[in-house]
């Protein structure tokens, strides 16, 4: 697949209709589409598109779905936020810790870009054409009188199987407040973009569900900004689907600040995930903990990549990468990579990296004690996913 | 209820057993010592269907049925039971679902219907309780943080639970202090009935003077070269093994 082209910008005289939006804005995604131009399309030189068959962002129709239900519980006195083909549908009147806004309305000294001095910023060629084609999305700001449990679900429900779809959303959480943001796929072959915005001492429990069928496809960027003294948590679940191609990446904008994520990937048939986390430490006496526990299955391919980047001069830096992984059949792929990136002195880091198969005396104890083969591997993988559990 | 005959075994590409002959009747306790590698765990594993430990001649009989031709589910739920020497880890699995489920999974095979979640938990709180061990086993993960004598307990009570009719205790007693060993060989001892057998693999005769046996046998090099009462237990104890090795 190396040189694979894309056409984007006819891509975006197709598929951008005419906004009647702020003219920043505009100018934003003119820019980001004349910026792609230059560009060429995801290929496997690609660092974050090496282990990825990027040539299924082309495929014209995708596999019919099975109707399979993905209702997902949703907490009791949670805000939901449908994301919808039409656009934004609010389920209820909305509690006075949060108000929500259409992406055409955000304030221009809030819109976010990449460090585009890193490397890989320059690979994110997808999500810049997210910026070029977002059709909505919303502003959520989370105040602190969010109560304790507060919780904020987006739902992407976007009916349309075949045609991409471009959804940003933008979550800012104001000084010390504490929420919990659900993101749960429903529906649709969405490109998003989320910015998280985590203020002083924000508190941010994210949790991101994606479990696709199998000819469902799923891109995203997760954008964390965080603030001095910030926390957040990010619990992910990639199952299935055709191809998912996930990527977080982390900003720590001041000292003291926490990052930990928690992503279970499991692969089957011919499915291709792809979980990437970057985390740039540019600033003192920042954590991020990260563990992937991943599973591939018939012939599908995983890749993990945890890659942090501590700055010269982010003393102090605290950096955990724990990646583990096993193939349940001799055609299923992983490629599973920690990374680290340190310019600073006094740095804390640990990161390991495993790939392997079920132990099979766990397997004999499980079967010795009466359950079955496939009943004991499936204890087994919830076992291994367990250590990846973390909110 | 087994009848071991003219075994020979390896363990991976190596032959372990060679000539293991050993009968078990209804209620018997069978004690099985000998050196180290003599082929006492290898035994203990083929019974129980240990994936890499295979036969290469000979037949093994349990309650009329070719047992080597079983899956290690289908032994289990036939009756026979293996404590782990050394009893595995499963985070994330709590002791309570992995008892009911490898507890309906023996009954269903039986052809019989799933205990309720309700009915079971009654159930366990009765069998811990008459082990003197705390309930508070049933909602750690499966030996996960365990101290050694809590995995040997662990092994016990899951025996107590599947209520097995060939229970093959592995070396249960090593690395307990003498309290743990009491309480395992409590639990076996209330375990024990005309017709539930078992045989212990030990190395020492300490657990046999909680546990009495009705035979001893040694393994040497992978056949039983001698078998005795408990008293052959004391023998070893004092001789050692080397005037059987000769």
């Amino acid at each position: 697949m190396a040189g694979l082209k894309i056409d984007w910008l006819a891509a975006a005289n197709e598929a951008n209709p005419e906004l009647n939006w702020p003219a920043w804005m505009q100018a934003k995604k003119q820019s980001a589409l004349e910026n792609l131009s230059k560009l060429p399309g995801p290929h496997r030189k690609l660092e974050l598109w090496r282990y990825s068959d990027a040539a299924r962002l082309q495929k014209v129709e995708l596999a019919a779905a099975v109707n399979m239900d993905r209702e997902l519980p949703i907490t009791e006195g949670a805000v939901v936020i449908n994301l919808t083909a039409k656009g934004i549908d609010l389920s209820q009147n909305l509690p006075n810790w949060v108000s929500i806004k259409p992406i055409q309305e955000l304030p221009e000294n809030q819109w976010f870009e990449l460090n585009v001095t890193s490397t890989l910023a320059k690979e994110l060629v997808v999500q810049s054409l997210n910026q070029g084609l977002f059709t909505h999305g919303v502003v959520v700001n989370v105040s602190a009188a969010a109560p304790k449990d507060a919780t904020v679900v987006l739902r992407y429900d976007i009916a349309e199987a075949n045609n991409w779809s471009y959804l940003r959303n933008v979550i800012n959480l104001a000084a010390d407040t504490k929420v919990i943001i659900d993101e749960q796929f429903v529906s649709g072959r969405i490109n998003v973009v989320n910015h998280y915005n985590v203020a002083n001492n924000g508190h941010l429990t994210r949790h991101q569900h994606n479990v696709l069928e199998s000819g469902q496809q799923h891109v995203s960027l997760q954008y964390f900004s965080l603030a001095e003294k910030s926390f957040v948590q990010s619990q992910s679940r990639h199952e299935s689907g055709d191809l998912q191609h996930h990527i977080h990446w982390v900003d720590f904008n001041a000292e003291n600040a926490e990052y930990r994520s928690g992503s279970v990937n499991k692969a089957g048939d011919n499915s291709h995930i792809a979980d990437i986390v970057v985390v740039n430490h540019a600033f003192k006496n920042n954590v991020s903990d990260v563990t992937h526990r991943s599973l591939a299955d018939d012939s599908a391919q995983i890749f993990n990549n945890a890659k942090a980047v501590v700055a010269k001069g982010a003393d102090g830096s605290e950096i955990i990468q724990d990646l583990k992984n096993i193939l349940l059949s001799s055609n299923a792929k992983i490629a599973s990579k920690p990374e680290l990136e340190v310019y600073a002195d006094e740095v804390v880091a640990a990161h390991g990296s495993t790939i392997g198969a079920l132990d099979e005396q766990v397997l004999f104890f499980l079967r010795s004690r009466g359950i079955g083969l496939e009943q004991a591997k499936a204890i087994m993988m919830v076992s291994f996913e367990q250590e990846a559990v973390i909110c | 209820m087994l009848e071991i005959k003219d075994i020979f075994a390896k363990a991976g590409d190596k032959e372990i057993l060679k000539n293991l002959n050993l009968s078990v009747k209804p209620g018997e306790v069978h004690a099985i010592m000998g050196p180290n590698g003599s082929g006492k765990s290898t035994m203990g594993n083929l019974l129980a269907g240990m994936p890499h430990v295979t036969a290469t001649s000979g037949s093994v009989t349990y309650q009329g049925k070719d047992l080597l031709q079983m899956e290690p589910e289908d032994r289990a739920a036939e009756g026979v039971f293996l404590a782990f020497q050394y009893p595995v880890e499963i985070p994330g699995v709590n002791n309570m679902y992995f008892l009911r489920t490898a507890y309906n999974a023996q009954r269903k095979h039986r052809g019989e219907e799933n205990l309720d979640s309700a009915s079971f938990l009654r159930m366990v709180k009765e069998k811990i309780k008459q082990l003197h061990m705390s309930d508070d086993l049933l909602k750690r993960p499966v030996n996960v943080g365990f101290s050694g004598g809590e995995k040997k307990r662990n092994e016990v009570f899951q025996m107590a639970v599947l209520e097995p009719n060939l229970a093959i205790m592995d070396e249960t007693d090593s690395g307990l202090d003498i309290d743990a060993l009491r309480v395992v060989a409590d639990g076996v001892n209330q375990l024990r009935s005309p017709d539930r057998s078992f045989i212990i693999i030990t190395h020492y005769q300490r657990l046999l003077d909680y546990i009495e046996p009705d035979f001893v046998h040694v393994l040497v090099d992978g056949q039983i070269v001698k078998s005795g009462t408990k008293k052959l237990a004391l023998e070893l104890e004092e001789q050692g093994y080397g005037w059987l090795e000769n």
